[in-house]
């Protein structure tokens, strides 16, 4: 009995063993992986001996050999042992290397299986002795030893596939015996069952069938098959029908792997080029097929949603107002490469839907008046001296009460005449310079809780305006007196809002260098829309919970920062009994501790020492003009007369409607459109709505049709039908719209609708200026400000991407900076129309005090970006090296050259490395020491690792020629890093070797490398970028073959960016349904 | 754009889209004359109601480390575990309670485990990740609108203290849609809830058919055209189109029962029984939050919802909840009272007092609903209402181990009176899913969860 017990202890222990065993496709620790690589070693042993137990048992029979069966029960006993250690070490393998799958499975639990069915049958063969006193046992023995073989059998072609691929043994064997090896059916083949809707033809797939399929069994599913997945890829998967836009990606890139010569790996059995031609010519085929099919089935994005900023400009342009239309909307999905222009993702749900009817009805209510224009503008004038702010909740009411009062405009000119006449006499309290790092914004963020009154570089001025919508102008009045030390001006930003007890919610609204001497101030003005800032609760919109109307709130404030900067309290948030104060506080702010006052005393006294730029304020103009009053904004409907019918009402509408429809449908509509609408307006007066109601709800409803939140749909045939060039203008209209959200992210102008109902769009001459001189309008500027952030990914550069505890002199807005002077240098480059590959050196900078500090370039000041001459290399490279770059793909504390060699290879090259593997370890998972090593040296221990390296070798090295940048972008020649509780300092190595072999030295040189030896993939990434989100979907193999065109087109034009936009509004692929190119 | 939403079966499904446009009977009756009898003259075979009420405070609680004196009597979590553990000072308000809750240690949403805390307010009831492309996805309590959400006039309720919708970061919502979009709480004041749920709308009858009117000729403009555009459209194209004009038609159902349910007069309520304008910082905070609980009570009460989230605390040190310590007479804002415990004596103490504040108002909460006989089932309020408690941090930056009550339910099936605790890795979304399953909603998974928990029995 005690054999049996010790038999089913192994068996279970192996199974338990087998179950638990981690084979998830993850690589597991060095030591499990080099013993778990003797398995193919050590599995001759137990077949060998396996299959030796029945043919010495079979001795028996034969009585000269009959001695021989004697060896039997030992040898049974080494094939079970040897099994054991076979199967033990195969799970260690298959756990150690990374392999899953469904064969790996089966070769897995055969092992087990193999193992367990010797030791039971090890354990009937003791039992029974030398005797043959049990014909059942003896029976049962064979039977069992029979079953063994068998088993051992099948594991053992199972873990041949694994080694040799699937098709080893059938590949050359003769016909019926391939048919019975063979495997199933593959899942492929099963769709080809289902031939009539495929895009690619049945005789291709008879093609992959015969001619590809049994090239993929020999050359790839070694690899990339049941057995194993590296890149976490399986070509056997692949469906050659191509039915979804999946497939097509995955057959692109095996087609990418095979052009490139990057498969199969040099270790691996080389693929002959008349095959690898095959391959590729058979995916090139199928591709175009799926592609032309899927252009004459009008599914190349003909139709979508605007994207939530095509929606707000159109709405501007349609009120002619700048204000923001889309605040409420959610931001939009990003497509795989990154652009809000995919048609695919853009949808409208029921939530959307219902948001869109809120913004239209808000829009009309806002900006559609009914009348001629009034003259309704409201004035307020107050000498910065006179201001009075006591900014303690306790006073408030004393704030209000001696806040400014809106003046007539006599008065309102009289008092600019008298002051602009006398010496100008500046508020007492000067606003000083601010210290480096964050400064707490009184945002609409936590921070808001501690603010509420202001600080030392501060000025609240309420004004009690009851207005919410309309445009504001503010002009101050004021002074600087510049910094001793450099000359530093002093800057002045704007946010308006509301303060309530210790809240602050301002907007931002502008920032001004201030230049003018304090003998003659200057006059800085700020024009915004007061519906974009944060209208405080008032009378007018419901009030707010405190006893009384919450005034609008200025707040004026120097942002330049010094290095003896303070941030404090002002001394009208402090006690100061000589302050003019109808009643005596008692008390302090929360926080305002004698510590706090006293160090803020010294601190402001050491600021005034070393003499910063100061701001001084002198008077200040505000004026509110509503919509109504202004005659260029928004719509001004007729009233009706008096006792009018409703005959004369539509009249009125109607024509209304036959100005506003053709902007919001961006294309001339019918009679029978405006028909449709008039009933919608007649139906509502019938229904007890007023005159304006229903004026409102008519238009409103246009704005949440089809016709307005998607692009593309078929214009009405009315348009066109009937016409000899009816072809040419249902053409042309839907290129009109294209091209006006290409270029300018909103509705067609008017010229461009006329062309396109002329049907003249279809005239490339014609296209070709339009393109030009929508280009040179302004509002080209929302294409290139877009499409450089989505390129390049900016948006990502958030709160939080820097840890400011590491980076104490980092704050949100110097992020923002970032951002704006890789924007800036876009666009520099877009519209001044320079050479595209200068966006790659550093000829220029975009640059501001704060960016020239981050650069350590010396002698910039002031706030505004400019572009300074660089006289010297500067180590950088463009825009692959500027610091919104780097600050976006770091760990917020040190670099990461693996983020910044994906978003190279992604963004500049477009050569996107597969995403990563499930079940990545983390660096330092291994159990091997990461102390005291850097980044880099961590890094280049995971590449190491097999299961890494294949990918990492194409990524890492693009990245680590930055190692010369910080987490923020600046410039670093030392790295610190942890050694315990310590940190020390290593000096950073930037030198790299690029998967080609060049070696460079820093982001400097790679720049170089980029632009000498990589010139054409580099420009090539662009435009194929570029023409993503032209197109609305990812690229298919046709508009492939365009782009290398247009990369053509774009290196003649001497890659100037406005060629290359025309060349892809000409282009094909931007244009689809084009009836031409469906059969080229 | 992926989302996980949780699956419900298709015949369930089916069966609560029929429902949708029947009025609940009951729903007219007013508080004032409720009795049992009478709702089920009214409302006979209706189904007894299940209700939610699921309650978020920020910020963690206190759990004094092994070693501080405090650790044995003031740490949040009681220390043993089963039926025989001993209530801690945080959770004795509740001791009157004891078989009608349970307290529940160990779950976490993983997703959140990488985040830097303050931030978990959003996604407490949805398990979505932050990091993923698409943003929030649904919350649970809308799972379980959506389905059944249309036997009450109000198919859920949503508030909180700060009122509105917050950031993506610093939530002031515990709700959010299919789409991932917040639900603005409805906040700041008792007076507003009170007003969204009791007060009549002060228009005529007149004036709000018009209204619903006016959203039906603007959506019946909108899409006139579209049958004719639609027939000139690829496949593709189409289902773009079509899943517009879905929109448009589930827009004009819920225009249908919005008007349906005009001719149901809202249940009368007495305002003066409620401290309707208590002020959380000079009223103090237990009248605030209490008013507010209140007014959940006579939601339910009343059958005008189910359905409830509650953000009693939010997160932001900006949030006006961090002045409830100050209010109680502590020197420290709530965000101080978390991030200082260890820099003064009482510390620990303080921060803990505060969250037996917190649960004070729950175990009033709870004791007001298990003193209501129910007037549309058998029992109590309380036996058929799950209310959930929590956290979405155990200590302030610690997105592990939440600290969980859930009471009542008893009718629904759960069990209490014992201390759960489940290992680290097993996702909050088990529990939601469990509770959604409870609560009659035939989900079959819901956000990452991984299967269920027994919750109805005592082990």
């Amino acid at each position: 009995m005690k054999v049996w017990v010790v038999a089913v202890l192994a068996i279970a222990s192996l199974v338990f063993g087998a179950a638990v065993a981690p084979i998830d496709g993850a690589t597991g620790p060095d030591a499990v992986r080099f013993l778990g690589r003797f398995h193919p070693l050590a599995l001759h042993l137990p077949i060998a001996f396996l299959v030796l137990v029945p043919l010495l048992e079979a001795c028996r029979l034969f009585p000269r050999a009959a001695w021989l069966a004697q060896f039997a029960a030992p040898v049974l006993l080494v094939a079970t042992l040897t099994a054991f250690l076979t199967v033990t070490l195969g799970l260690m393998l298959a756990a150690g290397e990374g392999h899953s799958g469904d064969l790996v499975d089966k070769h897995r639990w055969g092992g087990v299986a193999v193992a367990s069915l010797a030791a039971i049958a090890l354990a009937i063969r003791s039992t029974l002795g030398a005797g043959a006193h049990s014909r059942a046992g003896w029976a049962a023995y064979g039977g069992v030893l029979a079953v063994a073989c068998a088993v051992l059998m099948v594991t053992a072609h199972a873990g041949g596939s694994l080694v040799h691929g699937p098709a080893y043994l059938a590949e050359f064997a003769p016909q019926p015996i391939a048919k019975w090896l063979g495997e199933k059916p593959h899942d492929g083949a099963a769709t080809v069952d289902d031939r009539g809707d495929l895009p690619v033809s049945a005789a291709t797939i008879d093609r992959f069938e015969s001619g590809v399929r049994p090239l993929f069994g020999r050359y790839c599913v070694k690899c990339h098959g049941d057995g194993k997945q590296e890149a976490n890829f399986r070509i056997d998967d692949l469906v050659a029908g191509m039915t979804s836009s999946h497939e097509v990606h995955d057959w692109h890139r095996v087609m990418d792997k095979l052009n490139t010569h990057q498969m199969p790996p040099e270790d691996a059995r080389p693929l002959p080029d008349d095959e690898r031609t095959a391959i590729v010519s058979w995916i090139e085929t199928a591709m175009k097929e799926e592609a032309r099919s899927r252009r004459a089935n009008n599914v190349t994005a003909y139709i979508r949603r605007l994207a939530k900023r095509e929606f707000n400009h159109t709405l501007q342009d349609l009120f002619r107002v700048p204000a923001n239309f889309a605040s409420r909307l959610p931001p939009d999905p990003r497509s795989e490469k990154g652009y809000d222009t995919d048609a695919s993702l853009l949808r409208v749900s029921e939530v959307d839907l219902r948001v869109y009817i809120d913004l239209a009805r808000a829009a009309v209510d806002r900006y559609v008046t009914f009348g001629p224009p009034a003259n309704e503008v409201e004035q307020y004038f107050q000498e910065f001296e006179d201001n009075y702010f006591y900014g303690r909740w306790r006073a408030h009411h004393l704030s209000i009460a001696r806040a400014p009062r809106p003046v007539p405009a006599d008065e309102f000119a009289r008092r600019v005449a008298a002051h602009e006449a006398g010496e100008p006499v500046y508020h007492e309290q000067f606003l000083g310079a601010l210290p480096f790092g964050p400064i707490s914004s009184g945002a609409e963020d936590e921070v808001a809780g501690a603010r509420g009154y202001p600080r030392r570089h501060e000025m609240f001025v309420y004004i009690p305006t009851r207005k919410t919508v309309g445009e504001m102008v503010v002009r101050v009045h004021a002074a600087a007196t510049p910094a001793a030390s450099d000359g530093a001006f002093p800057r002045l930003r704007l946010e308006v809002g509301e303060s309530y007890d210790r809240n602050l919610l301002a907007l931002n609204v502008g920032e001004v260098d201030v230049t003018a001497p304090t003998d003659e101030p200057g006059v800085y003005e700020f024009r915004f829309r007061l519906e974009d800032t944060r209208s405080p609760p008032n009378a007018t919109n419901g009030g707010g919970p405190g006893r009384f109307d919450r005034p609008l709130l200025l707040v004026f404030s120097n942002v330049a920062r010094h290095p003896d900067g303070v941030i404090g309290s002002s001394r009208y948030a402090q006690e100061d009994p000589s302050l003019p104060d109808a009643i005596r506080v008692r008390g302090r702010l929360p926080g305002n501790t004698d510590e706090v006052i006293e160090g803020d005393r010294v601190a402001t006294e050491k600021l005034l020492a070393s003499r910063p730029g100061l701001l001084h304020l002198d008077a200040l103009e505000v004026s509110i003009t509503p919509v109504a009053s202004e005659p260029a904004v928004g719509w001004k409907v007729a009233r009706a007369p008096d006792g009018a019918s409703l005959g004369d009402e539509q009249k009125i509408i109607a024509g209304m409607l036959s100005e506003f429809l053709p902007i919001a449908f961006r294309r001339p509509v019918t009679d029978g459109e405006i028909q449709r609408y008039l009933d919608t307006f007649s139906l509502l007066r019938k229904n007890d709505e007023p005159y304006e109601v229903a004026v409102r709800e008519t238009l409103a409803a246009s704005l949440v049709s089809p016709e307005f939140l998607f692009i593309g749909n078929p214009p009405p045939e009315a348009l066109f039908d009937g016409r000899d060039n009816a072809a040419d203008i249902e053409r042309s209209l839907a290129l009109a719209s294209r091209l006006s959200y290409l270029v300018w992210s909103s509705a067609p102008d008017a010229r461009l609708r006329n062309l396109a109902a002329a049907g003249k769009l279809v005239d490339p001459r014609t296209l070709a200026e339009e393109t030009t001189r929508m280009l040179e309008d302004e509002r080209s500027r929302r294409f290139s400000d877009t499409f450089v952030r989505q390129w390049l990914h900016l948006d990502d550069l958030g709160n939080g991407t820097v840890s400011t505890d590491y980076y104490p002199e980092y704050t949100p807005e110097l992020g923002a900076l970032m951002v704006r002077q890789t924007v800036a240098t876009f666009q520099d480059v877009f519209h001044n129309d320079r050479d595209a590959r200068s966006l790659f050196t550093d000829d220029y900078l975009f640059l501001n005090d704060q960016l020239a500090r981050l650069y350590g370039v010396p002698g910039v000041q002031g706030g505004d970006l400019r572009r300074v001459r660089m006289d010297h290399d500067i180590g950088r490279a463009g825009l692959i090296a500027q610091p919104s770059m780097l600050a976006i793909n770091s760990n917020g504390i040190d670099s990461n050259p693996v983020k910044r060699g994906v978003w190279l290879l992604e963004r500049i090259l477009d050569d996107p490395p597969p995403d990563p593997p499930p079940n990545v370890p983390s660096l330092g998972a291994d159990g091997k020491s990461l102390v005291g090593l850097t980044l880099r040296e961590q890094i280049e221990g995971h590449r190491d690792k097999s299961a890494c390296i294949n990918c990492h070798k194409k990524i890492d090295p693009w990245g680590l020629a930055f190692e010369n940048f910080d987490a923020t972008g600046a410039w670093r020649d030392e790295v610190s890093v942890r050694l315990g509780d310590e940190r020390i300092s290593r000096v950073v190595d930037a030198t790299t070797v690029l998967p080609d072999g060049a070696e460079v030295h820093g982001a400097g040189e790679l720049g170089k490398y980029l632009l000498e030896e990589r010139e054409r993939d580099v420009m090539k990434g662009l435009v194929r970028h570029m023409m993503t989100y032209a197109v609305g979907h990812e690229l298919d193999i046709l508009d492939e073959q365009e782009a290398e065109v247009i990369t053509d087109m774009f290196r003649t034009s001497g890659y100037s960016l406005k060629h290359l936009v025309l060349a892809i509004a000409q282009s094909d692929a931007f244009a689809p349904g084009n009836l031409e190119t469906k059969d080229g | 754009m992926a989302r996980r939403n949780p699956r419900v079966g298709r015949r369930a499904f089916l069966k609560s889209a029929g429902a949708t446009l029947l009025l609940p009977a009951t729903a007219g009756m007013t508080y004032a004359s409720g009795n049992r009898e009478a709702a089920r003259l009214v409302s006979p075979g209706a189904d007894a109601p299940r209700r939610l009420c699921a309650i978020f405070v920020g910020n963690g609680v206190a759990m004094p480390p092994p070693g501080n004196p405090l650790h044995e009597t003031w740490h949040w979590f009681p220390h043993e575990l089963g039926p025989d553990y001993k209530l801690t000072k945080p959770l004795e308000p509740l001791a009157g309670l004891r078989d009608q809750f349970s307290v529940i240690s160990g779950l976490s949403h993983p997703t959140l485990w990488p985040i830097y805390a303050h931030t978990t307010a959003g996604y407490f009831l949805t398990g979505a990740d932050p990091q993923a492309p698409g943003g929030n996805s649904i919350s649970m309590d809308q799972v379980m609108a959506e389905f059944a959400g249309s036997r009450t006039l109000y198919p859920s309720l949503t508030i909180g203290t700060e009122g509105g919708a917050g950031d993506v970061s610093r939530s002031n919502t515990l709700s959010y849609m299919q789409s991932g979009q917040p639900i603005p709480a409805i906040g700041g004041t008792p007076r507003a809830v009170f007003n969204e749920l009791f007060s009549v709308d002060n228009r005529d009858k007149a004036a709000q058919v018009r209204s619903f009117n006016r959203d039906r000729s603007m959506l019946d403009a909108a899409v006139q055209q579209l049958n004719s555009l639609q027939s000139r459209l690829g496949p593709e194209d189409r289902r773009r189109l079509d899943e517009y004009l879905t929109s448009v038609r589930n827009t004009e159902t819920r225009i249908d029962r919005a008007e349906a349910w005009l001719d149901v007069p809202k249940p009368e309520v007495d305002a003066s029984q409620f401290q309707l304008d208590a002020d959380p910082v000079s009223d103090g905070p237990a009248a605030f939050l209490d008013a507010m609980y209140q007014l959940v009570h006579t939601a339910f009460v009343t059958d005008s919802t189910r359905i409830a989230t509650f953000q009693a605390v939010g997160e932001g040190a900006g949030a006006i909840a961090k002045e409830f310590p100050k209010a109680l007479g502590m020197d420290r804002i709530h965000h101080q009272l978390t991030h200082e415990y260890d820099k003064t004596e009482d510390g620990w103490e303080n921060w803990a007092r505060y969250d037996r504040f917190q649960v004070e108002r729950l175990a009033l909460f709870l004791e007001l609903l298990a003193g209501t006989e129910d007037p549309f089932a058998d029992g109590s309020l309380l036996d058929n209402t799950i209310v959930l408690y929590g956290s979405g941090t155990s200590e302030t930056h610690v997105t592990r181990n939440y600290p969980i009550i859930v009471a009542g339910g008893r009718n629904l099936g759960l069990a209490h009176g014992t201390h759960r605790r489940y290992d680290d890795g097993i996702p909050f979304s088990n529990l939601l899913l469990t509770l959604l399953q409870t609560l009659g909603v035939p989900a079959e998974s819901f956000a990452d969860s991984t299967g269920t928990l027994d919750l109805t029995a005592v082990a």
